[in-house]
């Protein structure tokens, strides 16, 4: 299984966010990481691919054109997880995630009603390790939970591709060590799993691949030591950074100023 | 028991309940129906009115053509408006994540409203139509307008919520302004028909209409549920629901299409009501929660109930005078409304 970006454009009213982007082939069991300065087009472009957004150019899973299938396949294909996950509602966990497996035209191939439904949803909780909070209603959850949740909705469909926005970004420590790995092991398991992260000492630790964007273009794409280099950084993100090579081949990244005033 | 098999027993008592509340707010709307049927100026006892209806036993002619012609129609009558209302109102609030959002709110009702104007005062009305429904066709038609100034805004601009929140806020206010012009050149005679209208009421009742306005329910009401799943959907939030593969800009479209059209049939048959369509699904939210497969039937149940309770109300707030309808359930029905939702505040 492979993923194809090609010629990619999204327009935002007048304005090309992304604007002819090519990127090298996603292959299965890979885990890439979308990184690059605000504004750089890191979540348009995620949110193209999972097609919550008009695109022109081509998105190929396996060689078939993703959005041209229809959308209860794409949404069984591909697994998205939005940046903002506010919620006021009075849903509990459980019938989110039941929400989550049926509202899109349900599991393909497995219509799975009733107990069987809940027992399936409960499985894909235990799995993040959430199960306590399934009768915890989605409003009454920390930020962290939240993210959590985000991700095991995500995954009740069993997809393929997976797209994760900033699944970070509201965690602490050990919650990001446990999702980065859950991440990795997802993808090592027979998917491809792409995450905008904007932490590059996560990026560094944790992706196969890293793909630097600015300003909607391709700056670099390669294993995270190739690509996260002091000049690349200087030249995206304009700051003075130490990279640092420690032990297993990580990369550690330090911030010394500003190189552009 | 296991942890799963626990949460999962746990999650199979809690729908159990739902359907049995739901069944409830049902039947306590029947119940009330049968209330509505006993109440009434001329005092017929219930064994007379049972009689009336079934055909048992000797009841007499007084009693049949009161309880056919005059008490069922409009006992029918509120029955359908309150689930019609409830239903597009519960609907409404959901696909524009907006509490406050309903027929009243987004200018279907001023339109409908100014509708019934044009064609009492201006005497303008669609060519064809017979007489006895120029008031009805001309509202309905004028609700049908203003759900399409809502659904060219919405296309326009990507089909967000606010847009269409704003421009039927807009939309409201021209319309109530346009019917006050009218009422302005009005004749008193057709300005006291008009305000009449304008206050709601089920004295005007008729089969003919009560058809009609089954008809648009039993024609909404199968695609309102099988939507329920994607509705719920929708309250965590358009980001989320997209990313379950929701095309939520469709589901909005199509949703207001079908609560515009439930508004602009009850709106027209009977006049203004307000608060059902903006309590009904409120207190259903309290009863059986945001599942929409739960929460759909009981909006449209407690809408019934509550138009029904509004009909019995009218009739005895006022010995020996009916009030209309609208004037009892925002008078009544608030105060009982506010205390729900304080109470609930307060928990």
């Amino acid at each position: 299984m492979s993923l194809d970006i090609r010629d990619l454009t999204v327009a935002r009213g007048p304005r090309k966010v992304i604007d002819g982007l090519s990127l090298p082939l996603f292959a299965m069991g890979e885990f890439a990481v979308i990184a690059g300065p605000n504004a750089a087009g890191k979540s348009t472009l995620l949110r193209a691919i999972a097609g919550l957004l008009p695109s022109t150019g081509s998105i190929t899973l396996d060689g078939q054109a993703l959005h041209a299938l229809p959308r209860a396949e794409q949404a069984r294909l591909v697994g998205f997880m939005p940046q903002s996950l506010e919620s006021r509602s009075a849903l509990t966990v459980l019938d989110s995630l039941m929400v989550a497996m049926n509202a899109g035209g349900g599991l393909a191939g497995r219509a799975l009603r009733g107990p069987a439904a809940g027992r399936h949803a409960l499985e894909v909780l235990a799995r993040f390790g959430l199960a306590d909070l399934a009768l915890r209603p989605m409003a009454a959850l920390s930020g962290g939970q939240r993210q959590a949740v985000g991700l095991a909705q995500a995954m009740i469909r069993d997809p393929r591709l997976l797209l994760l926005d900033e699944p970070t970004s509201a965690l602490d420590l050990a919650r990001q060590f446990q999702l980065l790995s859950e991440a990795r092991k997802l993808a090592r398991e027979g998917r491809i799993v792409i995450a905008v992260l904007h932490d590059l000492a996560l990026a560094a630790q944790w992706a196969d691949r890293v793909v630097l964007l600015e300003g909607g273009a391709l700056s670099a794409s390669g294993a995270p030591g190739e690509v996260l280099t002091p000049r690349s950084l200087s030249e995206v993100y304009g700051i003075d950074a130490r990279v640092e090579r420690c032990s297993e081949g990580r990369v550690m990244v330090m911030v010394d100023g500003l190189s552009k005033p | 028991m296991s942890a799963v098999e626990a949460i999962l027993a746990e999650q199979i008592r809690r729908s159990q309940r739902r359907v049995l509340l739901v069944l409830l707010l049902g039947l306590g709307a029947l119940a009330s129906v049968l209330l509505d049927l006993v109440s009434g100026p001329s005092g017929l006892p219930l064994g007379q009115v049972l009689g009336a209806l079934t055909g048992a036993g000797e009841v007499p002619k007084a009693a049949e053509v009161i309880v056919w012609q005059v008490r069922l129609p409009v006992a029918v009558m509120a029955l359908l408006v309150g689930a019609a209302l409830s239903l597009s109102g519960a609907e409404m609030q959901t696909v524009l994540d907006n509490p406050l959002a309903e027929p009243f709110t987004l200018g279907i009702s001023a339109s409908a409203a100014l509708g019934a104007g044009v064609a009492i005062v201006l005497g303008l009305a669609i060519p064809g139509i017979p007489a006895l429904w120029a008031v009805s066709a001309n509202a309905f038609l004028f609700a049908l307008l203003a759900l399409g100034l809502l659904q060219l805004a919405s296309a326009l601009r990507g089909g967000g919520s606010e847009v269409v929140i704003l421009l039927g806020i807009a939309v409201n206010f021209t319309a109530a302004a346009l019917l006050a012009l009218v009422q302005f050149v009005a004749s008193p005679d057709a300005l006291q028909q008009l305000v009449f209208w304008t206050m709601g009421s089920l004295v005007n009742a008729r089969w003919e209409g009560i058809a009609v306005l089954a008809l648009v329910l039993a024609a909404c009401l199968p695609f309102s549920l099988a939507a329920s799943w994607r509705l719920t959907a929708l309250r965590l939030g358009s980001d989320q629901a997209q990313g379950f593969g929701l095309d939520v800009a469709h589901l909005r479209r199509w949703t207001l299409v079908r609560v515009s059209l439930l508004a602009a049939a009850s709106v027209s048959m009977v006049g203004v009501i307000g608060f059902v369509g903006l309590a009904g699904p409120h207190i259903a939210r309290m009863v059986v929660g945001e599942d929409h497969r739960f929460l759909l039937p009981a909006s449209l149940f407690t809408g019934a109930l509550l138009m029904s309770l509004a009909s019995v109300a009218s009739k005895l707030l006022v010995p020996g005078i009916l009030l209309p309808v609208g004037i009892v359930t925002s008078l009544v029905g608030l105060p009982v409304f506010f205390a729900l939702v304080l109470r609930r505040e307060a928990r």
